[in-house]
């Protein structure tokens, strides 16, 4: 009786677990060429794992979704923590990775790599935010301000003050982890008055500590923090690659007319659910404070643009100036030539 | 005073384990409530300060102003009265994430895990997780545990092979696992073969140490003479008597090293993985919603128990010579 019992739970288990390939969805042939996208719970990137819920990609290996079947390649989605990700772009276990323009400078000299499609840029995501006790950003600077060191935090953090005419060596920057730090204000730490963290954080963080408000964010620098999907240099040459970010591109934009269609609240609720515990009205600001390039159009402007090889020279200095990376080369455009990180938008529909 | 090793009747022994296990339960109670009463409190001060600034916007005179900052006022209006909204709503109804009440816990965690989520509602955490989370541990497990049976019955019968591996064991066993999860990243990659690897290569070290130490000093040397007497080959004898010998001791290894196992898994889960138990639990970390997360160290805790249980059940069953 007892192992007949076992058995059944084995089985219900076995059976929930297999039950995951969507019906759309076919097998992919021996030939057809596979290869691999890496992201972590953002606004912008949590689009692929909402395409993946609606079938456009089977993020399974072996499995193929309606874009992929459309440019014949297969799909494979890597779910990991922000960090986990770089890592795997880092070692060769992606072939494509969704991350920020200054971290992608800063791996390029341990792996080359072409950023081909801009995801969003952030508008609001990243926040200085404080307590009542904290006037302004002269008083700021009897506190310690909590954020996670060498990340786009700090750049936010030290591009904010410049701007405001302040010096950076006049504060004092200390490392703790968005999440930490975030909750710790939340509790009403006393140690913690000042804290620079992303999304979900800035907006949870406003919600429940009634004491916090935002001293300034990264509205000051628009354009200068960007999301994208940066592919490894060595795994573009493989063949099929240029099917394989046509049809994340694809998917992408396609996720994207969703957000505006007549399920928009629906998608919106459930990129919410893929990525915070925010709800609808929050995830609408957050789509806000994360603007997206919903088109191809735009992610070109803004890879085409000139203000953009300003900012990446701003964001190579920064990155020098506080040894995170040394040397890298960036360059523009499919004729680039040989350089650690390119931007090329000529892979964009 | 309490002399040491007095035995206590067993209705005392019954309701001190239930006692403790009420308190527990009585202080989480506790706790979640006064947290819960001071989330509706925040919510409440910060409806008082929104009602405040639009009545001070309110007073100030708006005819005088020009279109643009007219504008400006109404959408600040506009947005104080979506936040009165919302604030009048979370004052009556607001709880706490980080220590959920038992309602929530229920509400917001088991029937979330329980119910199909996503998109196309076809998504059930808590099935797709466990299986996750259970086929990574038995396969490794298991591998881990063939491995070590090899060597360990064969470090215990020749001297040779144990003055051979003694050595390499002795120093991989005092690696902690976790600290060796970078390199397995890199070499295995971060497929299912990885969780097997880590998790065979893992408890491999301890698991063989302690099948060789029972393979040496469980089985008396008569049998063993005895056996050669009778005519055995050697080979007879490892089966027949070593290992028979020693199955309970390697039921008790295997069960105690589940726990070692686990850690590991969570924390490679926790990092690499898009199913499985730590997976799911980073995910709500980073959001700080504590309901699934305290459902699930539940379910784990439970499991372990009910795993430790079967453990037990079955070495009783094939050994019953061997006792409790």
């Amino acid at each position: 009786m007892r192992k007949t019992c076992l058995l059944a739970l084995v089985a219900c288990l076995a059976i929930a677990g297999c039950n995951t390939s969507k019906e759309t969805s076919i097998a992919a042939s021996a030939d057809t060429p596979s290869f691999s996208l890496a992201w972590s719970e953002y606004p912008s990137w949590s689009v692929f794992g909402i395409a993946d819920e609606l079938g456009l990609i089977d993020g399974d290996a072996g499995a193929m979704g309606q874009l992929e079947q459309k440019h014949n390649v297969d799909i494979v989605l890597k779910e990991a923590g922000y960090d986990s990700c770089l890592n795997m772009f880092a070692s060769k276990e992606c072939d494509a990775v969704c991350m920020t323009n200054m971290d992608a400078l800063i791996i390029s000299p341990s792996r080359s790599a072409v950023a081909v499609l801009p995801t969003s840029t952030s508008n609001g995501a990243d926040a200085c935010l404080v307590t009542k006790n904290i006037a302004d950003l002269e008083a700021l600077k009897s506190h310690k301000v909590y954020g996670l060191k060498g990340s786009v935090s700090e750049y936010c953090f030290v591009r904010g003050i410049e701007k405001a005419g302040f010096q950076e060596a006049d504060f004092e920057f200390t490392n703790l982890g968005p999440d930490v730090a975030a909750t710790n204000m939340q509790q009403g730490s006393e140690e913690h008055q000042a804290i620079v963290v992303w999304n979900p954080f800035v907006l949870q963080t406003l919600r429940s500590a009634p004491n916090a408000r935002v001293l300034f964010d990264s509205t000051e620098i628009p354009g200068e923090i960007v999301d994208m999907v940066v592919m490894g240099a060595d795994s573009l040459e493989k063949p099929g690659a240029q099917e394989f970010i046509a049809a994340v591109c694809d998917a992408f934009y396609a996720v994207n007319q969703e957000l505006e269609g007549d399920n928009s609240d629906q998608v919106l609720a459930a990129l919410g659910t893929k990525f915070s515990n925010l709800e609808l009205a929050d995830m609408k600001t957050v789509i806000q404070q994360t603007q997206f390039y919903k088109t191809a159009a735009e992610g070109k402007a803004l890879l085409n643009s000139d203000e953009f090889k300003t900012t990446m020279d701003t964001v190579k200095e920064f990155c020098e100036s506080h040894d995170l990376v040394k040397g890298a080369t960036i360059g523009f455009g499919s004729d680039a030539g040989e350089v650690n990180l390119k931007f090329d938008s000529s892979y964009l529909p | 005073m309490l002399m040491v090793r007095k035995p206590i009747p067993k209705a005392l022994q019954f309701s001190l384990g239930i006692a403790s296990i009420l308190l527990l339960v009585g202080g989480y109670t506790v706790f979640s409530h006064g947290r819960a009463v001071r989330q509706k409190e925040v919510a409440a001060q910060q409806l008082d300060n929104v009602r405040n600034l639009l009545s001070e916007l309110l007073a100030t005179p708006a005819n005088e102003l020009d279109p643009a900052s007219l504008a400006k006022r109404q959408s600040k209006i506009n947005d104080y009265e979506a936040q009165i909204t919302r604030f009048e709503q979370e004052s009556q109804t607001a709880f706490d994430r980080t220590v959920p009440t038992w309602s929530s816990l229920y509400h917001d965690g088991l029937l979330r895990v329980l119910s199909p989520q996503g998109l196309k509602k076809d998504q059930y955490w808590l099935a797709e997780d466990a299986w996750a989370t259970f086929i990574r541990l038995i396969s490794g497990l298991g591998v881990g545990v063939a491995l070590s049976l090899i060597i360990g019955i064969l470090m215990g019968a020749y001297a040779s092979i144990e003055s051979f591996f003694l050595p390499p064991l002795s120093f991989l066993a005092k690696i902690p696992p976790t600290a060796m999860m970078a390199i397995f990243f890199i070499l295995v990659g971060t497929s299912f073969q990885m969780y097997v690897t880590m998790i065979a290569f893992g408890v491999l070290p301890t698991l063989a140490q302690s099948i060789y130490q029972s393979a040496k000093k469980d089985v008396p040397e008569n049998l063993i003479f005895k056996a050669y007497t009778l005519g055995a080959s050697s080979l007879e004898l490892i089966w027949n008597v070593i290992y028979k010998q020693i199955l309970p001791r390697l039921i008790d290894a295997v069960r105690l090293q589940i726990g070692p196992a686990m850690v590991m898994l969570v924390a490679a889960e926790w990092m690499v993985s898009s199913a499985g138990f730590g997976y799911r639990l980073r995910l709500f970390y980073q959001r700080t919603d504590m309901t699934v997360i305290f459902v699930y160290v539940l379910i784990l805790g439970l499991a372990g128990l009910v795993a430790d249980y079967l453990l037990t059940l079955l070495r009783r069953k094939l050994c019953p010579w061997f006792g409790d």
